[in-house]
């Protein structure tokens, strides 16, 4: 029989599979520890590996630093496909703790470097955006927080 | 109260961004709300990309009072020549190299408007563009003023 899927139940029944207990309740209390993303992902850590313990409460995906700097409102990790040092800038400007870059992309070693100074914590997985976003939205963590201008929203 | 210049160089994509931090630094060790130095950030970074992507070269100024935060960023040119269509969200000129940078979107001068609560600029095509954004001071935003 196909499982019946409750809205309510989707934070924690799901990730009961992949996370342990006391895991789930930290989901359930809003967020992701860093070391769960990374988990989930099946990550490599290139900087920050001191830092897992730190929690995300929401994420968003963008390859526009544009759009990251308009619309994102709180200190969220970061899906992307641009792997420079500009977006190292765009994670110090917005107190972003944590950006994931997918399709296997990783910086330069320059760029990993000044990551590391700044405290920002940079994990690369060999998966697409959309299947990245999909297995975090999974594991209990929410899209951040947005306003645009022309229309109002709330991503979730 | 901290006056600040600093020098931007056009194309230099490995520091931009530099100034920008160098801004947010200053400010929060002046004490300032965590949050409005956010929008300083967020415009600071898109004029200083700005000047790096579209501009000869340029300045920002940083100026503080106990009134306001003001940002300015002018340039040698080349100058804007419709001024209107480029405050427009989504309209850019920018290319694809600068567009495969995460920039390029069209974002830039409609987040600093966003962000600011003031925000003017004018450009003269063979000239330079000048931007002055406004951030008022209320007193509230000084960390020492918190209850």
């Amino acid at each position: 029989m196909r499982p019946v899927f409750k809205p309510e139940q989707h934070g924690s029944a799901i990730i009961n599979s992949a996370l342990s207990d006391a895991q789930t309740t930290q989901v359930m209390l809003g967020g992701l520890s860093l070391h769960q993303v990374a988990q989930v992902l099946d990550a490599e850590v290139l900087t920050g590996e001191d830092q897992l313990d730190q929690t995300v409460k929401s994420a968003c995906c963008s390859d526009l630093m544009s759009d990251v700097l308009a619309f994102v409102h709180e200190r969220a990790l970061l899906l992307t496909g641009i792997a420079n040092a500009n977006v190292i800038r765009t994670a110090q400007m917005l107190d972003l703790g944590c950006l994931v870059f997918v399709r296997g992309k990783r910086p330069d070693e320059a760029t990993i470097a000044m990551a590391r100074e700044l405290g920002v914590v940079l994990l690369s997985v060999n998966k697409t955006m959309f299947v990245s976003a999909g297995l975090l939205y999974q594991a209990g963590l929410r899209g951040s927080p947005m306003k645009w201008s022309s229309r109002e929203g709330g991503a979730q | 109260m901290p006056h600040d210049v600093y020098l931007v160089d056009q194309g230099d994509y490995a520091n931009a961004g530099s100034v920008s931090a160098h801004i947010k630094k200053r400010l929060l060790a002046l004490g300032i709300d965590k949050a409005l130095v956010r929008r300083v950030a967020i415009a600071s970074f898109e004029a200083e990309m700005n000047l790096v992507i579209h501009s000869f070269g340029g300045k920002m100024e940083l100026d503080v009072t106990d009134a306001a935060i003001t940002l300015e960023a002018y340039d040698k040119g080349p100058g804007i020549s419709n001024v209107e269509l480029a405050k427009m969200e989504g309209f850019s000129t920018a290319d694809e190299e600068v567009r495969s940078r995460g920039f390029g979107a069209g974002m830039g001068l409609p987040n600093i408007a966003r962000v600011s609560d003031h925000f003017v600029l004018a450009s003269r095509p063979g000239v330079g563009t000048l931007m002055v954004i406004t951030f008022t001071l209320h007193p509230e935003h000084k960390e020492e003023n918190k209850a």
